[in-house]
């Protein structure tokens, strides 16, 4: 199972303590929250690429407060590291060290935990922020805060309002960082875990070299196919078209001055009659004679009878086989 | 076939043929894992012993009170697959729910929680201290059979307290003392039958959830009622457990059937009788003695009671002067609130937040 983050300061007895002996039956009770002395935190977790986290945590303490009362804490260090050093705190930290600056009325607890953010189905996550909200949210930075009252070993047992911010500073190469309220976990992506299920290719090579092998295959043959069709051409527009010889016929779907002229034909392709976007025609059934040269306009059409080309001008009969023209 | 359309078939051909070749080039040369087997350290680390008064609060994984800790370190240099914990209390619980950890990277370290939910009969049967085996079993990918481990806890007697889980260097205060008072909230039962036949006797007649004067008034017939009892005062045994600060606590029901209890129980018992009819209660901890506290519902107002003095010879050769054996409720209101007052003066004294408690997890046995 997994277990959600445990806060030091949350976690000590509601008490009075013997170094504070004003402590009153109001205080016991809650009474006067919020008017005397509060606190901030920084809670800093740096995480490294397996989950681990160092922990930096900062509390600032009221100056006046801190300068009364301070000297307990210098005096006691046990006090403040009990908690921490405690048989169930096994494996959650090391490397514990806490220091005691009276100059900025802080304290600062660092140390170090293994296995602080989980690798789960959804990718890292990082559990126990369920009373926090987002300050923002980046993939090289999650901030949250949350507001407290405190009592414990940290506050001399004295009731405090607690400012909070923590701040996660993910690993190099995070990716997809969010915090989910609803779970209080914050959660993350990683290369490094998607390199692991890389392997995934080698694993199951027995499938993917056929798979990849089949597509290469059947995407060549479709190159192939493409690259060794002939084109359809469409009729040129020409800027300045030439003069339609005389008695040439518009080509289907011009319908008039001003209407697209097709391109001519490049040298090489063949000749298809049809208008741009019409599909390709059958071939006539008859080869069509080659040009007769530059300059020469096209064949009116062919004898019926024999197929020759009539020839321009007004002709009636076949030059070839003497067969009347239509 | 038109130019363009041509232009794309064949562009679009060309990329899904070198994306393919590219595919199977990668696939060609895609390197094993490293070689070797999986290498995990596991560790598992369980709590020395179970309050069983308070055996609930071991199974909520929202509190910190796990039973066992497992902490698992990748120390190979392959990564571990579809790791899988489980425990098992032998003879208190089936096989925890499984968890599981899809993948641990060379260098990664998983802790896992034990959280059982431990049987309710077999463990209000537990009398006295108990040890029992606590079972680790896991597995992964590539393991021919699952691993298991096991280590001895100890189950205390369903009446043993033990005030303070901090080491002997550790306790500074008196709260130190009693670190482990929010527990005590376990052994306030409302609910038991006999608790809540003797409330209803108590409260019958007055408005107990919204009356200062009501609430007031049942809180010094539940005196009233206790004395009429019988109720005696004892005395714990000195050292229940050596070298331990430990005490054997009643249950509510059992000090009315056995009309005899200690300042705790007695305080216990009053604390039950009062949240059985809708009253909030505390427990008072001062230096050796345990005093009985509810709230005024509409003031707020705490109101203590000496409840010791329900046993009327204690009363007299105890107090002899200051109280007689006719000593009333409301006079051993007076002499508790100056009890808590010179305690609190100097800083030693505790309010146990019975409802507090419960709403942490700590629920009542009965």
């Amino acid at each position: 199972m997994v277990i959600r983050k445990n806060r030091p300061l949350a976690a000590a007895a509601l008490t009075l303590l013997l170094f504070l002996a004003a402590a009153g039956m109001a205080a016991a009770q809650g009474a006067g929250e919020g008017e005397g002395p509060s606190l901030r935190e920084e809670y800093r977790i740096e995480l490294n690429e397996v989950g681990d986290a160092r922990i930096t945590d900062t509390i600032f303490y009221d100056p006046d407060w801190f300068q009364e009362y301070g000297y307990i804490f210098r005096e006691n260090p046990n006090l403040l590291s009990r908690r921490f050093r405690a048989d169930s705190r096994v494996g959650e930290v090391e490397d514990f060290d806490v220091d005691v600056d009276e100059s900025r009325s802080t304290i600062t607890v660092t140390f170090e935990t293994p296995g602080l953010a989980y690798y789960l189905e959804d990718g890292w996550n990082l559990f126990g922020f369920g009373d926090y909200s987002l300050v923002k949210e980046g993939n090289d930075q999650v901030r949250l805060e949350a507001y407290w009252t405190t009592n414990s070993e940290f506050t001399l047992f004295e009731t405090m309002d607690l400012e909070e911010e923590v701040v996660i500073d993910l690993p190099p190469g995070a990716r997809g960082a969010e915090f989910d309220p609803s779970t209080g976990a914050v959660r993350y992506r990683l290369p490094l875990e998607e390199e692991a299920a890389g392997n995934l290719l080698y694993r199951k090579r027995g499938l993917f070299i056929p798979l990849f092998s089949v597509l290469m295959g059947l995407f060549l043959l479709l190159f192939l196919f493409a690259a060794t069709r002939r084109t359809v051409e469409q009729a040129a527009p020409a800027a300045a078209p030439p003069p339609p010889a005389y008695g040439a016929s518009p080509p289907p779907g011009a319908s008039g001055a001003g209407a697209p002229v097709p391109p001519a034909p490049p040298p090489g392709t063949t000749e298809v009659p049809g208008a741009a976007g019409e599909a390709p025609k059958a071939p006539p059934p008859v080869a069509a004679p080659e040009p007769h040269g530059a300059g020469e306009t096209a064949p009116r059409g062919f004898c019926s009878s024999c197929g020759h080309p009539i020839g321009p001008g007004d002709v009636r009969f076949c030059s070839k086989c003497g067969a009347p023209l239509g | 076939m038109r130019s363009s359309l041509k232009t794309v078939l064949v562009l679009v051909s060309a990329a899904l043929f070198l994306a393919s070749a590219a595919g199977l080039v990668v696939t060609l040369t895609s390197q094993p894992e490293p070689s070797g087997a999986a290498k995990l350290e596991v560790k598992l680390h369980t709590r020395e012993e179970i309050l069983t008064c308070a055996y609930k609060i071991y199974g909520d994984d929202e509190q910190d009170m796990w039973v066992a800790k497992t902490l698992v370190r990748n120390t190979g240099e392959v990564p571990v697959r579809d790791l899988r914990i489980t425990y098992k209390i032998e003879g208190y619980t089936d096989w925890t729910s499984t968890e599981v950890y899809p993948l641990v990277l060379p260098g990664q370290t998983v802790r896992d929680y034990c959280w059982p939910n431990l049987d309710d009969a077999k463990m209000k049967a537990v009398t006295t201290k108990t040890p029992v085996e606590i079972t680790l079993r896991y597995e992964y990918q590539g393991l021919d059979q699952p691993v298991e481990d096991t280590e001895k806890i100890y189950l205390l007697g369903r009446n043993d307290f033990v005030f303070t889980s901090l080491a002997e260097e550790d306790i500074v205060t008196f709260s130190d003392a009693f670190d482990n008072y929010p527990l005590l909230a376990a052994f306030v039962t409302p609910n038991e039958d006999t608790v809540k036949g003797v409330a209803n006797r108590i409260a019958g007649g007055l408005e107990t959830r919204g009356n200062d004067q009501d609430v007031y008034t049942a809180f010094l017939r539940c005196f009233d009622v206790l004395r009429e009892m019988g109720v005696k005062y004892i005395q714990e045994p000195s050292s229940f457990w050596s070298e331990r600060q430990a005490q054997y606590v009643q249950y509510p029901h059992e000090t009315i059937s056995r009309a005899s209890g200690t300042c705790l129980d007695l305080a216990i018992c009053m604390a039950a009788l009062m949240e059985a009819v809708g009253i909030r209660s505390y427990i008072a901890l001062i230096p050796g003695h345990a005093i009985p506290v509810i709230e005024l519902p509409e003031s707020g107002d705490l109101i203590p009671i000496e409840s010791t003095f329900v046993d009327r010879q204690y009363a007299l050769s105890h107090y002899p002067g200051a109280t007689s054996p006719e000593v009333t409720a409301g006079e051993c209101v007076d002499i508790a609130v100056e009890e808590i007052n010179a305690s609190m003066e100097e800083g030693q004294y505790i309010l146990v937040d019975i409802e507090g408690s419960w709403e942490r997890g700590v629920m009542p046995i009965w």
